[in-house]
This record gives structure tokens, C-alpha cells and sequence, in this order.
């Protein structure tokens, strides 16, 4: 059942400096479609628009930021809505009880001068109003099912370490069980050990919740070990999405096979191979599909058309002529 | 160069005012040179004429014309104030890179120098110092006086940038590359600085300004050279407002204050325009 | 002058850092009696792995003379680093021994042209005037994939993060180095242009004779370009040895918990089993004995109150009680 979908969602960034205009094309034509109860991964380097797709995503569009068509529709339990056409009055209110978000760093949520259980509060009561009583007992029980010790209650952010801060951020993310939750990035900045902590609790609480997590990364190894399907995204375009068990096995489009191949692993001392040259900048796209440059397989048609994404196989779909064999 | 004054003067309106009020005051200093009056002698025009074609801005009850004595006052404030910074920039630069690039024992030692001339009372010590050398307090004595107490806080500043510039990891690349210690203060941090030199110029200028004309009206510099400090005191001695002679003091005043606001302007949008962030943003969109 | 044939040597090295200053001052102590070598004659690519706090980066700046130890010594080709003398001295070291930074956006002024560093790297260490220096820039940048046409008058947002990455290395290689220092050179550079970066190094190492030290948390690429590794935790060495041995059989606790954290990118191998995280780590400096113990599912008493020796075990050296000779206990 699909919760959230897009349609050729297009979000650039329109700038002027000293009368020179400036776009920055980081959402280009994004279709994508998420279920209820999975976890979707979008995935992609640095500079390919995943950031800007969030806060599209999320409704969160200010200038320079414009969106330049496509709706963001999500469709939650009984609730049908466009986020993008909600006042700011809706959004507060559809914002951590059905649409959550865990930043990068832990601390652009927690507040720095009070301690945990005041942050927690301020969360809870600008969406519901509840009892002292209450409010304890929902904020233990929440920290005990997610196996964190109660006592960061009364710590202040600084005294706990990055990898536990993260996972209070978590917490306070989850605390009114919303139906989706974007995590960009939640465990880049963390060492490997808490890392597997961190993901191993968004895990768990997919599990118990039965809701959908869109966890964006630019770390495939993650990915792999607890996305459903996955999103690959290049220079501001979806290029590929299927199932994760596909996106690693059967790489279709010439870039995602790239990115699979480059993949170290432990064990594995085979010759590595990147993709040659780099991604090209937003602000300045090569024409037709965005890839060819750096493609071994490009064709005329590469250098002129831009491949639209078509589904090749049962829920694989793919951006590339060669592949979709399109028109 | 020539190409960035016009970008700046297409693109940034206060750019555009400041330089064309610097550009007017250098031109009305410049004028000074070609006046028909001498500005030391008294009474050599009729007294308390309001402003009419023979005399622009009319003229003084001592007997001199307004507009000519504007453009000696003008010239002397803009050569005063060059002085004054051009001394108090050397030492304050001098000090600020020094300190902030070879910390240890010299930096504390010069550091606490600095911050004792920082917490000088200036009114007070200039006006000391002013009462006693009264006489010789021309203009070039005067700039090299305000120089002298002009550099402490602005020392500290550079020196903080300087700092923080150290810790920055092209420091180390930069060290690696085999540069020294002046080179690298000049070819690495200068582009980052200059912002930072040419505001705090510029609000030392104004300082300038505004200590000569306070000092001016206290009576005590040199009170018959003409500056924009010694025609308010005259006018405001003369009772000029009472006596509705309004010319003689609106003059020096208007001026100090246009003055103040093209510098100001000046000012903000060079180092604006100068700052490290908005210079990469101008950078990438040339290049496209 | 003693006979010696070890390019790098690192000898009880210790570095304690004391935080505030009167009454309330706190030691930590960053890097603990650390020692390994490089040999010369054999370049080699060596990994300093571990997580945040193992000390990593104040081990490699103490090997590159940024920063003094607290006591224990850092000898290359025989000459103790911190008691180099003259300018001299200075450079011969600075040339033989260069470092690559982490991130590569930060290595380079932004508001300079990249090329400045390369013309006077040149020109600095004697290598060629400034109207001959095209030569060793080109044939630096040759190395590593690049050429200076294409660097030459351009800023550093001009290039993508592999690329001035690429330049750094570069930089560090007209010298002419024995070893190099790489301080987590990939960490910041993007998925597919990570693996070119580790072949470069590969390849230096097998084609210009260059040593490597190689610093990451990441185990993946550390297994993939390095020959040895060393594992720290809280300033120790805790494991040592082949990366090969190393991370498909590690012997160290700690070493076994960081090689089964390391996601691997298949989903057909994910996570099994669970790890329970600790919440407060700065306990964890200040003990006196082994700093696992707190974690260590394997812990006994002895382990609490005396750090352990280094034990040869299958041809790599662990600091863990659980491979006593004659302890009789069953090893997992």
C-alpha cells in the first residue's frame, strides 16, 4: 500500500549574484513510490540532490529553493494531503505524530542547555497535551523497548556520548509513533561499533511499529543490511529502484554496476574498479542522460534524450535506453 | 581592479553612494588648491552674507567664505585621517599577525602591552595631552598622535582571525609545502584579512574624524587651520545658530555626516564584497 | 652511526594531554607504550585502525613531528625526529616523510589556485626554479592520473573531492617521499571514487617504492589496499599484525566486535546476532588495567587491575590475557 509518491518532482535552487542567475538543479524529475511497512533506502554520493530530496520531501521548501512542479503526496492511515500545498499551521501538526525526521547530528535537535527529559517534554507537549504521570510513563516505556537506559533522562546532551545521543534523537523521533520517518544520514559521523547499534534500533522499531523508515545514505553497505528496496539517485534524477537483494545481484543501469563493483569487502582482495571522471556539478548538467560521460556504453541517442525511469522486471525500474530499450 | 569598482558600483547601491560622496569630498580637496581665499586671513569677504552666487554657502561673521573654507576643512580631515590610519594600520597589522601566528611568550608579552593601550580612557589622555601641546597640534601632529592610540583593539581583532587562520588545515599544507612563517602570513592569510584591514580602516577613519572635531570644539588643536572640527568651534563660539547665521555651522556638519555614512557604506560593502564566502560564490558563477 | 635497515620506528610512545588548567585538570591519556616498525627496503602498506578516541591521529601527528610525545621516541632511518637540528634537518625529514589529509577541501587555501602549493613545494625544497618547475609538477600529477594542463589556474571548488584528494597526494609525492602519512584519506571522498584513490596507493607502493601508513575506521578499504594493520583501542595497540590474519580471524575481543560491526554490502550477509552499546565512555581512559574489561564479554579479574603484555599468537601480536601459554580455558 503506498504511503508516500511523487510524480516527476522537480526542486531547484534559483539564485542571482551580481546579475549572473544560477540554477542548481538538484531534484530533476523524481518518481518515486514508498509502501507502508518497509524500509526504503535512497542512495547516493555527495552532490546528487538526496538532501534537497529530503526536505522536498518534506515539505521543508524555502527560497532559493523553489519547487518547479510535481506534488508530494502521502497517505497516511485515512489522511490524503500534498505537503507541499499545506499551511505552516498543518504541517506543525502532521510533524512528528505521522512524519518524523532524524537529522545527521543529534545535536540540531537536542538542546544543548537542558537536559533530556525537558527536550522530550517541549516535543511531546507541542502536539499533545498529557498528564505528568502520563508523560513519564510514555517516555520510560518508549526508552525501555528501545533498550536504553533511563537514566539519560537527566543527563544533558554533553554528557553522553555521540553514539547514545544519536539514539536519543531516535527516540525523540519515534516517541508519538509516526507513520513515516526520514533518517538522512543517521549514523555517518558514528564509529562502527555504535553505528551497528544505531541502525540495529531503526531496525527494531520498523519492526515493532510496523511503519515506514526512508533512510537516505550514501553508504551501500548499510543499505544492504536492512533496506527492503533501494533508490539509486544521480545528479538530481532517480536512475534505478528495486529490491535490495536486485539492486546488489543484478545491477542493471551501467552506473549502479560501477558503484556495486567498487563495493571493498572484507575477504575480497579482487581488483576494484571505479567509475571514471566524477559527477557532474547541478548547477551545470551534461545534456541528455546525465551519466554519459562517464559511460562506456553511450550512444547518440545517449547525448540527446534523457532516459525516463520504466519498469523492466517486476519491481525494477530502470533510467537507461540501453536497458529499458525504450521508444 | 577597474573591473570589480564597476561591478561593485552596477551591483551594490551603497557602494554606488559611498563612492560617489568620496568621490565628491576628493573633489571639493582637491578644489581647495585653486581657492581665491586664503583660509588663515579674516575678513577679507563681507561678513554674514547668506549663501547667494558670489558665495556659494555664504560666508563667516569672521569674514571668510563658507564654500572655499569647506575645502580647505575637507582636505585637511581626509589628510588627517590618512595619516592617522595609514600609522595606526601599520602598527595594528604589524602586532595582530605576530601575535596571532607566533603565540608563546610573545604573544603574552605584546598582548598585555596591547590591552593596556586598550583600556586607556583616549578622550581623557587626548585632551590632556592636547591642552599641554596646544600649539603645535597641527595636522600632522595630530595624525600622528591619534595614530599612536588608534591600533590596540583592532590589533586584538586581526590577531583572532590570524589565530583561528593557523588552525585551518591549508596552514599545514602550506608549512609542508617548505613556506615560511612571512610567507605564509602574506601569500595565504592576507586574501582573508583584507576584509577585516579595510572595515577596520575605515571605522578608524571615522574615529579619526570624529576625535578631531571633538577635540576641535573643545579648543584644543590648532584653531586656525581650517577643518571640519575648527569650523564648528568658531561657528558654535560665534553663536551662529542664534544669531541665525545657519550656513556656517550646517556646513561642516553636513558634511562631517555625509562623511560618515559614504565611509560606512564604503566600509560594509567592500568587506562584503571582499569576504571569503561571497568571493567563492562569485568565483563559481564566472565560471559557471 | 648504528647499522640499520628500518625505515620507521616507533618506540614506547606515549602522549598525555591535560585538560584545563589550576585546580581542575584532567589527564587523558591519548596514546599508551605504542611501538611498531617499518622496514626499509620493502615497502609496505601499514593500517592504524580504530575508532574515534584510539589515538590514531595523535599517534600519526606525533610520527610526523607536529607534536611532541609525553615520553617514547620516533626514529626514521635511524634518527630520532624530535631532536632534528637546523633547518636542514628540517626539511631532509619534511621531504622524506609527507602527510595527505582527510579532507581534501580543507587541505587547500579556497581563495588560492591549487597549483600555488605545487610550484612551491618545488621551488622550497630546492627540486627546480620556478621557470623549470612544469616538469616535476606534471610528472607528479602523471602519477597519480592527472596532468597539470588540466589543474593548472584553477580553485579548489573546482574539482570534485577525489580529484583534490588526488592533487593533495600529488603534492605530497614531488618530494620524492619514502613514506607516507595518510591521515583517513578516503573517508570524505565519494563511494565510486574511493576504490581509484586505493589503487593509486596500491600502485605507489608496488611502482615507486613508497611506504604507506595508512589510517582509517573504515576495516573494508584497509583490508583491500594494506599489507599490516594494527588495531587500537584507547590508545593501545591491541592487536597487530597481517591484515589478512587479522580481520578473517581476529583473536582480540575488541578487534572480533569491530570486524563483526563492519556492514557488509551484501544482503545476503547481514548483522547476525545483537551488541549491546556502553553510554558513558570516559570510564573507559581511566582504568588501570585492560581498557576493554568494561565490555569485554571474555573479562576476568586480572584483566581489571594490570594492562596486559603483548602475546604472539599465530604470527600476530595480541594484548589479551586470553592467549596466556598454559591457561587453561577454552578460547572461542
Amino acid at each position: 500500500m503506498t504511503i508516500l509518491k511523487t510524480e516527476n518532482l522537480k526542486a531547484y535552487y534559483i539564485t542571482e549574484i551580481f546579475g549572473i542567475k544560477r540554477i542548481v538543479k538538484a531534484v530533476d524529475g523524481v518518481s518515486i513510490d514508498i509502501n507502508n511497512n518497509e524500509i526504503f533506502g535512497i542512495a547516493g554520493e555527495s552532490g546528487c540532490g538526496k538532501s534537497t530530496l529530503i526536505k522536498t520531501l518534506l515539505g521543508i521548501v524555502k527560497p532559493p529553493l523553489t519547487v518547479l512542479g510535481g506534488d508530494v503526496n502521502y497517505s497516511i492511515d485515512d489522511k490524503r494531503f500534498n505537503i507541499l500545498s499545506l499551511s505552516p499551521r498543518e504541517l506543525k501538526n502532521i510533524r512528528w505524530e505521522y512524519i518524523s525526521y532524524i537529522p545527521q547530528s543529534s545535536m540540531s535537535v537536542l538542546n544543548p542547555v537542558r537536559r533530556i527529559r525537558d527536550s522530550f517534554k517541549s516535543f511531546i507537549n507541542a502536539h499533545k497535551k498529557i498528564e505528568k504521570k502520563e508523560f513519564k510513563n510514555l517516555v520510560e516505556d518508549h526508552l525501555n523497548a528501545l533498550g536504553l537506559p533511563v537514566e539519560v533522562l537527566n543527563a544533558y546532551p554533553h554528557q553522553l556520548s555521540g553514539g547514545m545521543r544519536q539514539r536519543v534523537t531516535i527516540a525523540l523521533a519515534t516517541i508519538l509513533k509516526p507513520k513515516v520517518i526520514f533518517a538522512d544520514e543517521p549514523s555517518t559521523a558514528l564509529d562502527v561499533v555504535v553505528q551497528r547499534g544505531v541502525i540495529q534500533l531503526l531496525k527494531d522499531i520498523q519492526e515493532e511499529q510496523k511503519n515506514t523508515i526512508i533512510l537516505v545514505t550514501h553508504d551501500m553497505a548499510i543499505h544492504a543490511n536492512i533496506c527492503d528496496r533501494i533508490a539509486i539517485m544521480y545528479a538530481g534524477k532517480i536512475i534505478e529502484d528495486a529490491k535490495t537483494e536486485d539492486i546488489f545481484k543484478h545491477p542493471l543501469h551501467p552506473y549502479t554496476k560501477y558503484l556495486i563493483g567498487s563495493l571493498p569487502k572484507i575477504g575480497d582482495k579482487s581488483y576494484k574498479v571505479s567509475a571514471p571522471g566524477s559527477p557532474p556539478p547541478l548547477s551545470n548538467l551534461p545534456p541528455g542522460c546525465s551519466f554519459h560521460p562517464r559511460c562506456p556504453y553511450t550512444t547518440e541517442r545517449c547525448k540527446k534524450d534523457i532516459p525516463s525511469l520504466v519498469e523492466v522486471d517486476s519491481s525494477h525500474r530502470v533510467a537507461c535506453f540501453l536497458v529499458s530499450k525504450e521508444g | 581592479m577597474l573591473s570589480t569598482i564597476r561591478d561593485l558600483l552596477k551591483y551594490d547601491k551603497r557602494f554606488t553612494f559611498g563612492f560617489s560622496v568620496m568621490s565628491l569630498m576628493i573633489f571639493l580637496a582637491i578644489l581647495s588648491y585653486f581657492s581665491p581665499y586664503d583660509p588663515k586671513v579674516w575678513n577679507i569677504v563681507p561678513r554674514d552674507m547668506p549663501p547667494s552666487l558670489k558665495h556659494l554657502l555664504g560666508t563667516t561673521s569672521m569674514g571668510q567664505d563658507v564654500f572655499w573654507l569647506a575645502t580647505f576643512a575637507i582636505r585637511n580631515s581626509l589628510f588627517l585621517s590618512l595619516i592617522a590610519v595609514f600609522i595606526s594600520r601599520i602598527i595594528a597589522i604589524f602586532l595582530g599577525l605576530i601575535t596571532g601566528y607566533k603565540g608563546g611568550a610573545l604573544d603574552r608579552t605584546l598582548m598585555t602591552i596591547n590591552d593596556s593601550f586598550v583600556i586607556l580612557p583616549l578622550l581623557p589622555i587626548l585632551i590632556l595631552i592636547a591642552s599641554v601641546i596646544k600649539g603645535s597640534l597641527n595636522i600632522r601632529n595630530l595624525g600622528i598622535l591619534l595614530g599612536i592610540f588608534g591600533w590596540a583593539w583592532d590589533a586584538r581583532v586581526l590577531r583572532s582571525q590570524i589565530l583561528s587562520l593557523r588552525e585551518r588545515e591549508f596552514t599545514y599544507t602550506a608549512r609542508l609545502s617548505g613556506m615560511r612563517t612571512l610567507s605564509i602570513i602574506l601569500k595565504e592569510y592576507l586574501p582573508f584579512i583584507m576584509p577585516l584591514i579595510m572595515a577596520t580602516a575605515m571605522n578608524n577613519m571615522l574615529w579619526v574624524i570624529g576625535m578631531e572635531v571633538t577635540l576641535a570644539i573643545l579648543g584644543l588643536s590648532s584653531l586656525e587651520i581650517p577643518t571640519l572640527g575648527t569650523m564648528i568651534h568658531w561657528s558654535v563660539n560665534s553663536q551662529s545658530l542664534l544669531l541665525g547665521i545657519w550656513w556656517w555651522i550646517l556646513t561642516p556638519v553636513f558634511i562631517c555626516i555625509l562623511l560618515f555614512i559614504s565611509l560606512y557604506m564604503l566600509s560594509v560593502s567592500i568587506s562584503e564584497f571582499l569576504d571569503p564566502r561571497t568571493r567563492l560564490q562569485r568565483i563559481e558563477v564566472m565560471k559557471g | 652511526m648504528e647499522q640499520n635497515n628500518k625505515l620507521l620506528e616507533v618506540k614506547n610512545l606515549v602522549k598525555i594531554f591535560v585538560i584545563g588548567s589550576g585546580f581542575v585538570r584532567s589527564k587523558i591519556t591519548a596514546v599508551e607504550d605504542v611501538s611498531f616498525d617499518l622496514k626499509s627496503g620493502k615497502p609496505e602498506i601499514f593500517t592504524l585502525a580504530g575508532e574515534s578516541g584510539s589515538g590514531k591521529t595523535t599517534l600519526a601527528r606525533m610520527i610526523l613531528g607536529f607534536i611532541p610525545p609525553s615520553s617514547g621516541s620516533v626514529l626514521y632511518k635511524g634518527k630520532e625526529i624530535n631532536r632534528l637540528n637546523g633547518r636542514e634537518m628540517e626539511l631532509w625529514f619534511m621531504r622524506e616523510v609527507q602527510p595527505v589529509f582527510q579532507n581534501p577541501f580543507e587541505t587547500f587555501n579556497p581563495l588560492k589556485k591549487v597549483d600555488s602549493y605545487l610550484y612551491e613545494t618545488v621551488v622550497n625544497y630546492g627540486i627546480a626554479n620556478k621557470k623549470n618547475a612544469f616538469k616535476p609538477i606534471d610528472e607528479a600529477l602523471n602519477l597519480v592520473g592527472l596532468s597539470l594542463q588540466e589543474v593548472s589556474g584553477r580553485y579548489p571548488h573546482e574539482f570534485s573531492g577525489g580529484q583534490l584528494q588526488r592533487i593533495s597526494i600529488a603534492r605530497a609525492l614531488i618530494t620524492k617521499p619514502a613514506l607516507l602519512i595518510a591521515d583517513e584519506p578516503v573517508s570524505m571522498v565519494d563511494a565510486s571514487l574511493k576504490m581509484s584513490i586505493c589503487n593509486l596507493f596500491k600502485e605507489l607502493k608496488e611502482k615507486q617504492g613508497v611506504s604507506i601508513i595508512y589510517i582509517t575506521h573504515d576495516l573494508a578499504t584497509a583490508y583491500y589496499v594494506s599489507d599490516r594493520i594494527a588495531i587500537m583501542f584507547r590508545g593501545n595497540i591491541v592487536e597487530l599484525g597481517s591484515v589478512e590474519k587479522i580481520l578473517t580471524d581476529p583473536k582480540h575481543p575488541y578487534t572480533k566486535i569491530l570486524r563483526d560491526s563492519v556492514p557488509e554490502p551484501d544482503p545476503e550477509r547481514k548483522w547476525q546476532g545483537r551488541i549491546e552499546l556502553s553510554s558513558f565512555e570516559e570510564k573507559e581512559y581511566q582504568s588501570r588495567g585492560c581498557k576493554f574489561a568494561g565490555r569485554c564479554p571474555y573479562v576476568m579479574d586480572i584483566c581489571k587491575s594490570k594492562m596486559p603484555e603483548d602475546i604472539l599468537v599465530d604470527g600476530r601480536l595480541v594484548k589479551c590475557y586470553l592467549y596466556t601459554p598454559n591457561l587453561n580455558k577454552a578460547i572461542v
